[in-house]
């Protein structure tokens, strides 16, 4: 037994296998690649299972599981490094680790189990799924191997040569000369570098190869398609066996040049450039006719489609690839996205099942805030009337009719459980799978957050990390709340619920604000890559579906895009705009900030995407509209709807409508029979302030509003505000003011005839005639239950007499009439209301007396007298016997009731 | 093909100047994005504006939202916007025909599309717009086109229909205290609001931070929601009293019927400018409140205004003042001083301070 110092501590082993190890060790030493465990034990024999070279600290495992010694460097990623940017080159091993070794002074090993590389005999090189399927292009390339082992890349738009319009100045590839073999120089400026490949054919210099660029001559089952390689070779000849050329031509009609890739096929005169791919609307049919001075020219014949194994692959990730596929997966990918997004304002369907959906949305902080939303959903089944709801405890129904139209919501408490719903009717229907509605229940332990839309409607978002550019509303459970250092600004909602109105984030000071989201389980988000619209305003938002608001920019205007937070990686970003135009790339430096302007869009659905190549960092993306047209704007005009008449209102002017009974305006609300009754309706701008005043002898304010979105008004609340004027006999003009876009004045006329002021005195008569004839005298009581009703039928309001309390025997009031005279609306006293406690025709003297020195001094000549049923007019100074009536049966006699009117009403 | 374009913050500068006419540092460039962004989408949410403002101007220019904010009210006074609590709307084309043919434009639409509609020479200041029109024989013709409404001074301003800023006003507002007052300190706006109260100088006047004396009655805060609340007390702040939710042209006005019933002083001026001997031109200086149809009154018939640090100075042509004057005494109870008033001459001309 010997022991093995070392620097971890000491081994004890059989001196044999000590000295195994050691001579394994130096032996290792002096060769260059790693060694295989079990292999280099197996001289042990059966003492190699007592014995791993990871107690050895002298041997170090690489990654692929050999082993090589702990000094030695391993020199597998240098290689990879350097195999990557040549992969033509076949390196000598051996000669290649000397070279290592000789310039880092360190012992150099390889593992040739690294599953990168493929080692023959001596000879390395990447192993073939570490190669793309794209060509490894040389950029430069000596001339001995030029159109020997290599062929030129080159742009089938260089090689056509003609620009749009055709300049005559143009330096213009003749191909006769390609085809006499004169210098190809013209074209070598345009060769995008040089592709080794391996061809069943010798090569020659009428050869190149060119990236197809589009799907135009992709069949159904053969073709070739966009992102592939193909063999061209010069030639001026249709193709014998019909296989795609290059041509360019003029159109004769507008003088514009073309080129493109297509089978020719010519009838008579015509000359037809047919594309493989059946899709007419992208590949549409080109007919020539050179009879109309079209010109064609045949360039190249597509000779060979290219596989992998045609050409030298490049590695995966090297700079020098340009990843034609990759990039094409990812614009059809946005593609999909943008289609995706812009249909996403599209009515949802009960079949597709993924649009059925119920969310949950919290409003402005207050009871009741929190709502489902659900609908529309049009084709929801039709025999199902009612959708039940059911959460901890609580039902709530809701009409499947107005689901089917628009989005309703249902107010609901606060829910611990998932909310389920049920088919009122259905219960048991199994067939009918209403699951994708569930709502999910809201967390306890953690503040739920709902996000703001531009509305500021909350909605639901599972992720409680916050972004710093969005604004919040976080839901907070009664428990959470209790356990909270201190007091957050909180409003109660029900159950103990509470919301914190976070609004935008950017407002608090970041510190304070984690440490109070820390409490409520909420996250912020650390500063994060942004992309954004900024500096130019869009010209309008298109709503198409509440959460996603599009903005829409003009084609004059464009756009401008902000980039935050892409310093500090090795990232290699791209942009991506799609739409349904097509797509465009375009590589970014990794700023920390950046300003991108986007000119010249055409009108179209559009996506950008930042990405970075490397795919290490998330993409970001975003949507809108590019149009030729600002939208409208409001229009300075209001009217107002009373029954079938409309009235316009005029900006800046008054107009004066016919003067009508305006209590006709309460059978709409009261009754909602719409169908025989007058409708009220006033439309002005969205927001619009509206201000309706009640003018008699003096303007007062009875309501006010602003109009909503739609441009109307709550009219329910309005003529509950205006009801109490209109309903009084006394006339006056109600103003409808919606300030300088004009104002409409209704003058108010009771129109009550005789019959219906007759059977409001029988009514009440027929109520109050026993309250009245016991409470002679209770002023107090009988004056607004009595007296002010019959007086208002007698055309008068009443204010309180002269000396009313002082006199003795009789109160007095005061009986004021309005009228509108051509001088505007006049009120006053007309004459006085003696209240007695029995009335006859004989009067005191002495009462007479007091009488006449009362209405002398209010200069009043008449006056009504009354103990409740019995009532009388006297004019003052008079000693004759004054005419009693009795309401009570005055009333019952058509022709007593009108001499009552005469006698004592006032503008009937 | 689209033209894709890194520009720097410079160019961005450049870019809103040309997109609004106006230095982006200014608040007329601050106010014409605002028009951009009302004209876009009605109605905004008030923080919801606020905050696409700031974040449009950020690649220029750091912005205050106190400032947006008084941009804000500088266009709802103005006629170019309608705020309804914390919703703000869009308004349709008005025009008032001022002296001569030059025209005084409202409306939400930004300027540039406004003088695409209506041709002419354009000038801006602060939020007021006004245009001589290329063809002042058809702008009546081209206002209906375009479903606009040509006013009158007096249509526009509207103050027959406004009450006066008198006690029986302030009666009527009070006795709404009856039903509809909140409670002392009551969150209805979802948090505690800082309240400050109107004091009233004796060069201006001034909302202040607590400590209030137990006279002071009128009162704001900014919800959180990003815009002012005006209160109404009978006494002391609405954290001890119950109080009344003012709108801002009510608050505006009780400033002025207060000040009546309990005769303070409200700071005004009255002077007479213009270059040289000729003084044809007197200065009305006023403060920042004048309720709306006031407002517009002043708007309406003055040549030009300008905010400095003691009111809002107006220019009025000479002959106009002394109806002008008469008109806010009756109307809001201020005492201009007696004429002849005080000449400043040159310095009384616009942007003078």
């Amino acid at each position: 037994m010997s022991t093995i110092f070392t620097v971890f501590g000491l081994l004890n082993l059989p001196s044999n296998i000590t000295l195994y190890l050691d001579s394994l060790i130096d032996g290792m030493k002096l060769h260059r690649l790693s060694i295989d465990e079990n292999e280099s034990l197996a001289g042990l024999g059966a003492q190699s299972e007592e014995v791993s070279l990871r107690d050895d600290p002298r041997f170090r495992r690489t990654p692929d599981g050999r082993w090589i010694p702990a000094t030695s460097s391993l020199a597998n990623d240098l290689l990879y490094d350097q195999l990557s940017t040549s992969p033509l080159s076949v390196p000598d091993i051996i000669e290649r680790l000397e070279e290592i070794e000789e310039r880092i002074g360190v012992h150099t090993v390889f593992c040739p189990a690294d599953p990168r590389f493929v080692l023959t005999g001596r000879y390395l090189r990447l192993a073939a799924h570490e190669l793309s399927d794209e060509p490894h292009i040389e950029p430069t390339l000596e001339v001995d191997w030029q159109y020997v082992t290599h062929l030129p890349l080159l742009r089938l738009e260089d090689v056509a040569g003609w620009k749009t319009p055709v300049d005559e100045g143009d330096d213009v590839l003749e191909i006769e000369d390609v085809l006499a073999g004169y210098s190809t120089e013209h074209l070598n400026e345009q060769v995008s570098g040089w592709i080794r490949v391996h061809l069943n054919r010798p090569l020659n210099e009428r050869m190149f190869i060119a990236r197809i660029e589009d799907d135009s001559m992709l069949g159904e089952s053969d073709g070739v398609g966009s992102c592939d390689y193909a063999l061209f070779t010069y030639q001026t000849r249709e193709s014998e066996t019909g296989e795609p050329v290059l041509v360019r031509g003029i159109n004769g009609q507008t003088g514009e040049g073309f080129h493109c890739l297509r089978q020719i096929r010519r009838d008579g005169g015509l000359i037809h450039l047919e594309p493989r791919n059946p899709d007419r609307r992208l590949y549409p049919l080109l007919v020539l006719n050179e009879m109309d001075g079209d010109y064609l020219e045949i360039v190249a014949e597509l000779t060979e489609v290219l596989n992998r194994s045609s050409y030298v692959r490049a590695p995966k990730g090297s700079a020098l690839i340009d990843d034609c596929r990759a990039k094409r997966q990812r614009v059809s990918q946005m593609a999909v996205k943008v289609a995706h997004f812009f249909d996403g304002g599209g009515v949802p369907t009960v079949e597709s099942g993924e649009e059925m959906r119920a969310r949950a949305v919290c409003l402005k902080p207050a009871v009741g805030c929190l709502q489902i939303e659900i609908g529309p959903l049009p084709k929801f089944p039709k025999f199902i009337r009612q959708l039940r709801i059911t959460g901890d405890g609580w039902v709530r129904d809701c009409d499947v009719e107005a689901i089917r139209h628009r989005t309703v919501r249902v107010v609901v408490p606060p829910w611990t459980r998932r909310l389920s719903w049920q088919a009122v009717g259905f219960e048991d229907d199994e067939l009918i799978d209403l699951s994708k509605l569930e709502v999910e229940a809201l967390v306890k332990d953690r503040a739920t957050v709902f996000k703001l839309d531009l509305e500021e409607k909350g909605l639901l978002v599972r992720d409680p990390r916050l972004r710093q550019s969005e604004s919040y509303r976080l839901l907070i459970s009664p428990d959470l709340l209790s356990d909270l250092s201190g007091p957050l600004p909180v409003t109660k909602i029900e159950a103990g619920w509470s919301i914190w109105e976070l609004g935008e984030i950017a407002a608090y000071d970041r510190k304070e604000l984690v440490e109070r989201l820390i409490e409520l389980g909420v996250e912020l988000r650390e500063e994060e890559m942004q992309l954004g619209f900024v500096l130019i305003p869009p010209v309008e938002w298109c709503r198409m579906g509440e959460d996603n608001p599009i903005p829409r920019y003009l084609t004059t205007t464009g756009l401008v895009l902000s980039l935050m937070g892409m310093a500090g990686g090795e990232e290699e970003w791209v942009l991506l705009l799609v739409s349904d135009q097509g797509y465009q790339m375009q590589p970014l430096p990794a700023d920390g900030t950046q300003l991108l302007r986007l000119q010249d869009l055409k009108p179209g659905c559009y996506g950008v995407e930042i990405y970075d190549r490397g795919e290490t960092r998330g993409a970001m993306r975003l949507f809108f509209e590019v149009v030729e047209q600002p939208p409208g704007y409001p229009k300075a005009g209001c009217r107002m709807a009373i029954g079938e008449e409309w009235y316009e209102f005029k900006a800046g002017e008054v107009r004066i409508a016919a003067p009508a009974d305006l209590r006709v305006l309460d059978r709409s609300a009261s009754t909602g029979e719409s169908w025989m009754s007058p409708t009220v309706q006033i439309e002005a701008p969205s927001g619009w302030p509206l201000t309706v005043y009640w003018r008699s002898t003096k303007l007062e304010t009875l309501y006010r509003s602003n109009a909503d979105e739609q441009g109307g008004f709550d009219m329910a609340a309005l003529l509950e505000a205006t009801r109490h004027r209109r309903n009084q006999q006394i006339p006056g003009d109600l103003i409808f003011d919606l300030r300088e876009l004009g104002r409409l004045i209704i003058p108010h006329r009771c129109q009550l005839d005789l019959s219906a002021i007759q059977e409001e005195l029988k009514q009440l008569v027929h109520v109050h005639a026993t309250t009245v004839q016991r409470g002679q005298g209770e002023y107090l009581t009988l004056i607004p239950l009595w007296f002010e009703p019959i007086l208002k039928l007698l055309g008068y309001t009443i204010a309180d007499g002269p000396q009313a309390d002082h006199v003795a025997g009789f109160r007095v009031l005061r009986l004021i009439h309005e009228e509108s005279t051509p001088g505007g609306y006049v009120r006053q006293v007309t004459r006085l209301l003696f209240l007695v406690r029995e009335l006859s025709a004989e009067i005191d003297p002495q009462l007479r007396r007091e009488m006449d020195q009362i209405l002398s001094a209010e200069h009043l000549r008449d006056s009504l007298l009354s103990d409740g049923m019995r009532w009388a007019s006297r004019r003052c100074r008079s000693t004759l016997p004054v005419r009693v009536r009795d309401l009570e049966s005055t009333i019952e006699e058509p022709d007593g009731f009108l001499d009552l009117l005469r006698e004592m009403g006032e503008g009937i | 093909m689209t033209s894709i374009e890194s520009i720097t913050p410079q160019d961005g500068y450049m870019l809103l100047y040309e997109l609004t006419g106006a230095d982006p540092t200014r608040s007329s460039a601050v106010a014409e994005l605002v028009r951009h962004l009302v004209s876009s989408h009605s109605p905004w949410r008030y923080q919801s504006l606020l905050g696409e403002v700031t974040r449009l101007i950020k690649p220029v220019r750091e912005i205050d939202s106190e400032e947006i904010r008084l941009v804000i009210e500088a266009l709802e006074a103005d006629g170019d916007l309608v705020v309804n609590g914390g919703a703000i709307h869009a308004t349709p084309i008005r025009a008032i025909r001022l002296d001569g043919q030059s025209l005084r434009f409202m409306s939400s639409l930004p300027t540039k599309r406004l003088a695409d509609l209506f041709p002419g020479s354009w000038s801006c200041q602060e939020s007021t717009r006004s245009c001589q029109p290329a063809d002042s024989s058809r702008i009546e013709m081209m206002l209906r086109e375009r479903n606009g409404a040509l006013l009158t001074p007096e249509g526009w301003a509207g103050l027959d229909y406004e009450p006066q800023a008198d006690e029986d006003w302030l009666a009527g507002v009070e006795s709404r205290m009856l039903t509809d007052a909140f409670s002392p300190e009551s969150e209805v706006f979802d948090h505690r609001m800082t309240w400050q109260w109107l004091k009233y100088g004796e060069t201006s006047l001034r909302w202040e931070k607590a400590p209030a004396p137990q006279s002071a009655r009128l009162w704001r805060g900014i919800n959180l929601r990003g815009y002012w609340v005006y209160a109404l007390t009978r006494s002391g702040s609405p954290i001890e009293m119950e109080w009344l939710k003012l709108a801002r042209n009510d608050a505006y006005r009780a400033i002025f019927a207060l000040a009546r019933s309990r005769a303070i002083p409200v700071p005004v001026r009255l002077e007479l400018g213009g270059a040289g001997s000729n003084h044809d031109t007197v200065v009305l200086t006023l403060p920042p409140v004048l309720p709306y149809a006031e407002y517009r009154y002043l708007t309406a018939l003055a040549n030009s205004r300008h905010s400095g640090p003691h009111g809002v100075r107006w220019w009025l042509n000479r002959a106009r003042a002394i109806p002008v004057v008469e008109i806010l005494e009756k109307r809001l109870g201020v005492k201009f001083p007696s004429w002849p008033p005080q000449v400043i001459g040159q310095t009384g001309l616009p942007f003078g301070d």
